[in-house]
């Protein structure tokens, strides 16, 4: 009796910390990865000395020892991109969950790169030579260019997304605004005021959809040769210019509704 | 089970009831005692006239629930308003430098 009971406490134990691990968020993962980011660069003047002590002696001890060092500074490497792109893919999947945004390829690109990590992990450790390690470095390289270029894709999607969102919410405020107007039989200079104010205001939506639906258009058909580090800019830049927007939207529909109270 | 364990668990419940009817007729003399305090308002007093305030007329109860979407779409700009800086790949050093 005692053992059964023993073990329905290590079930709980166990189911609560599996639990736990499935309901990390995209800020935790984020935090993982600060963490891993600065093992890997306390590890860069370590690395930096062995290289130097190698570049002047180029013995077999001093080659050795910066072997050991590259190993271990390819290693951290390795752990550091893992953390980004469980972090991205994380940031993806809430997103997706929030913002009905759905790229299921970019899913897939991650998990292809998180499978060819978990093999670079591996193969870290039986590196056995510095032209070796170069090699590795080299494909780790391009990897990384492909997880980067994501990480970029993701950022500009989302906030796509979230100003799409924004945009659909504030299209069904407008109708309301404009059905309300439409109702008051009222004729006096605050309603005639109210329902100008309100046609120049609603006048700005269509320049913002055309503005995200041009942006979206170019995330989502890239060219052979895109670069999405400065598409995302150029992204960023019709965004900011949405949130002004928006803003400006927002407070002129609040103060009609002020009016009208 | 034995004759005897039955016999004493027919005992302790027995006791139980007992003294769950006996608890049960303190309690309700308690509050027979605390009911008996109340002291009731002579009929000649009239019963206070509350008035009510009724609510400001609205014209447009729709414009409530306007200005709430409003506000709420206030909170998710302020979510887009800034980058998200989080997400810009960190720079690593994929060379030896021995070349």
């Amino acid at each position: 009796m005692f053992f059964i009971f023993l073990f329905f406490l290590l079930f709980l134990t166990v189911a609560t910390k599996t639990a736990k691990a499935i309901d990390k968020s995209s800020d935790d993962y984020y935090q993982e990865l600060v963490q891993k980011y600065r093992n890997y660069q306390q590890l860069i003047d370590p690395f930096e000395n062995q290289r130097s002590r190698y570049l002047t002696y180029k013995s077999v001890e001093t080659q050795a020892d910066f072997l050991s060092a590259a190993k271990t500074f390819v290693t951290a490497e390795v752990e550091a991109i893992t953390a980004y792109t469980v972090f991205i893919k994380t940031y993806l999947a809430e997103a997706t969950q929030v913002l009905n945004y759905q790229d299921t390829y970019l899913y897939v690109m991650l998990d292809d790169e998180l499978s060819y990590l978990s093999l670079a992990r591996k193969k870290a450790d039986g590196l056995s030579s510095l032209s070796e390690t170069q090699t590795f470095l080299d494909d780790l390289s391009s990897h990384y260019q492909k997880i980067s270029q994501i990480g970029y894709q993701v950022k500009s999607g989302v906030e796509i997304a979230s100003a799409n969102k924004i945009l659909s919410n504030l299209q069904i405020e407008t109708t309301k605004i404009g059905d309300l107007l439409d109702k008051i039989n009222a004729s006096n200079d605050k309603v005639y005021a109210a329902k100008e104010k309100f046609s120049s205001l609603k006048e700005q939506l269509p320049t913002i959809q055309n503005s995200l639906n041009k942006s979206e258009s170019l995330l989502k058909n890239p060219s052979a040769n895109t670069n999405f580090k400065s598409l995302s800019q150029r992204i960023r830049t019709s965004i900011d210019q949405a949130v002004v927007s928006f803003e400006t939207i927002i407070l002129g529909y609040q103060n009609i509704i002020e009016s009208l109270e | 089970m034995s004759k005897f364990k039955k016999d004493y668990l027919m005992f302790f419940l027995l006791l139980f009831f007992i003294l769950g009817i006996g608890m049960e007729f303190l309690f309700s003399r308690q509050k027979v005692k605390s009911g008996s305090l109340h002291l009731s308002l002579p009929n000649s007093v009239p019963s206070p006239t509350i008035f009510l305030q009724e609510p400001t007329p609205t014209p447009f109860p729709e414009l409530l629930n306007i200005g709430n979407d409003l506000k709420s779409m206030q909170e998710d700009l302020s979510k887009i308003k800034n980058e998200d800086i989080r997400l810009f790949p960190p720079s690593f050093n994929f060379s030896l430098g021995i070349k």
